[in-house]
Order: C-alpha cells, then structure tokens, then sequence
C-alpha cells in the first residue's frame, strides 16, 4: 500500500472517535461564548491549544479569574499524559525527520496516539508509522474546530435529553478496551481506575495523571516479576 | 476576546505543545528496554483513566449515573467483543436512549 493510502487507513479508523468528540467540542465553544469570548475567539483558543479538557478548565478558571500561572498550571498536569504518548511514539517515528515530527506532535491527542500505538502493535512491516499518524489525527482536528465553532454559535441549544455528552466516555472506553490485551496491561488498567476513583476529586486535574502513572508502574512491575 | 485571553491560550497552547512534542521532537534518542517496558503500559493505564474522568464529568454535568453506568458497562462489553469504537459508542448510545426513553 501507498503512503497516502496509510494516510486513508488511519484516517477512517480515526472517524468514528472524531464523531464522539463533536459533543465534547459543542460544550467547549458554548463555554467559551459564555465567558465572553466570540466565535473567533473560541476558534483561536481550538487551534492554539486543541486539547478538550485542558481547553474546558482554562476557560473555566478564566471564568473564576484565576491568575493566568494556575491556567497555565492546570492546562500542563491535565496534559502532562502527552509526554507519556510523546515518548511511547517517539521510537516509531523516529524515521521521520525533525520537522515532520514536530508537526506530528502539535496533532497529538489521546485518539490519534490510542489508534497509532495499537495498530504499531500488530505485525505489520510495511506500514508507514509517520502517514497513518497524521491520518489519525487529522480528521479529529477537523472535527475539533468545526464542532468548537458550532458550539459557540449555537450554544448549548442542544437538547439535553438526548444525552450526547455520554458520547464522549463511550469515545475514551472504545480506545481502553482493545489497549488490554495482556494480564500485565489488566493490572495496569485495575490500578489506573482504582487511583483515579479514589484521587478523581483531587483538584487541577491531578487524580488523571496520578492514576495513570499509578497504573504505568503496576503494568511495568507486574511484568517485571513475570520475567 | 481580550488581549489578556489571548495571552493565556497562546501560554496554555506553547505548553501544551511542548509536552506533546517533548520526546517526539527534543528528546528524539533511543530509548532503553528499561523505560520501553514502562511505555508499553500507557495506553492500558492512561485511556481507562481519562474514561472514568469523563464519565465523572458526565454525571456531574446533571447526568442520572444508573443509565450510564449500565450503559457504560455495555459498551464495554461490546468494545471487548468487536474492538470496534464505532459499534461501542452505537450500542452505548443506542441502551443508554433505551434506558432514558423507557424511564421517561
């Protein structure tokens, strides 16, 4: 297969997840309207930040006027899990040079890194790592600034008994599910929700990366003593 | 939008993607067996986390949680079974309207 049909390949894996995130963007464009910013506005935060939660907690604390050091703060722990995917996909991509590596990087979501590092794990010599990334992460950041526009514009009119923001964790169970495929990759997935169900309360977004680096070592531990 | 909002996304922006591109970019060296064995457990650690976060904030945003927990727990079977994320967030969707409607 062609490069651009890697391209292709990632990206129609990536469709349906881009199709979760739309009601997670609508609520970041309608949040960002309602603390005063415009539609350019919300669509300048999209495409200088692109990244929901980070997004969601910045515009928040500016709602609370907080000093911009604690957004700035809250914004690097809620996306300190982005150096975990930096490095688990630095190897693969090592072939690629420098400079389309430091695009790849700005594309780096949760989805685009869960698609890549599973479909790296099957046996596959012949695909090109670096086009079935960007496949994978280009149409959720198409979706990501179409769905933050359309939220500001609309705002919240989407009826809420349709429940579309339960979209959004179905989108994060599609991608953990198909990630455990080990005894080892199990306990790295008990430990996580356990730390995160105790700690999920604790603020600026700490209880995620303390659960998930939680189950970081327990899945590299109990392998450890596998061995 | 304000000159000090602006400021803040271009901050959150600049820090967010200089996490992103940490390893990918600055740090681009081999890395050990001894760290790869760590690596291997991201994915298995950090998605099942982010679900558990988002479904907090599902329930907090005014959500019954007893639907979506069963819905939720449906789903999961379903990603188990079909590893496809399209039929995940279906058959997710599709019990938890179910649920909803029935009730109400």
């Amino acid at each position: 297969m062609t490069r651009t049909g890697h391209f292709w390949l990632g990206a129609r894996g990536a469709l349906p997840l881009a199709a979760g995130a739309v009601p997670f963007g609508l609520v970041v464009g309608a949040t960002a309207v309602s603390v005063g910013l415009d539609t350019f506005g919300a669509s300048a935060m999209s495409v200088l930040v692109f990244a929901g939660a980070a997004q969601l907690s910045a515009l928040e604390l500016l709602r609370a006027d907080a000093p911009a050091v604690v957004i700035v703060a809250t914004a690097a722990v809620i996306n300190l899990r982005m150096v975990m995917y930096s490095a688990a996909l630095a190897p693969h991509l090592r072939a690629s040079s420098r400079r389309a590596r430091g695009l790849a990087a700005y594309v780096l979501t949760d989805q685009s890194f869960a698609l890549s590092v599973l479909r790296y794990g099957e046996p596959d010599g012949e695909l090109h790592k670096m086009a079935f990334f960007v496949g994978a992460s280009v149409p959720l950041w198409l979706v990501w600034q179409a769905s933050t526009v359309a939220g500001a514009l609309v705002g919240s009119e989407v009826p809420p008994g349709l429940a579309l923001d339960f979209a959004v964790p179905l989108m994060f169970l599609a991608m953990a599910m198909p990630a455990i495929r080990t005894r080892h990759a199990a306990v790295a997935c008990a430990v996580a929700v356990g730390v995160v169900l105790v700690a999920g309360s604790a603020p600026y977004g700490l209880g995620l990366i303390l659960g998930a680096a939680a189950g970081v070592v327990a899945g590299a531990v109990s392998e450890g003593r596998a061995t | 939008m304000t000159g000090y909002m602006l400021f803040v996304f271009v901050a959150v922006g600049v820090v967010t993607y200089a996490l992103r591109a940490s390893f990918l970019v600055a740090i681009a060296g081999g890395t050990s067996p001894r760290l790869e064995r760590y690596l291997r457990y991201v994915p298995c650690a950090v998605l099942p986390a982010l679900t558990i976060v988002a479904m907090r904030s599902s329930v907090a945003a005014g959500g019954d949680p007893i639907p979506r927990l069963i819905a939720g727990c449906l789903g999961g079977v379903v990603a188990w079974k079909t590893r496809s994320p399209a039929w995940t967030m279906l058959a997710g969707m599709a019990v938890l309207w179910a649920i909803l409607g029935v009730r109400g």
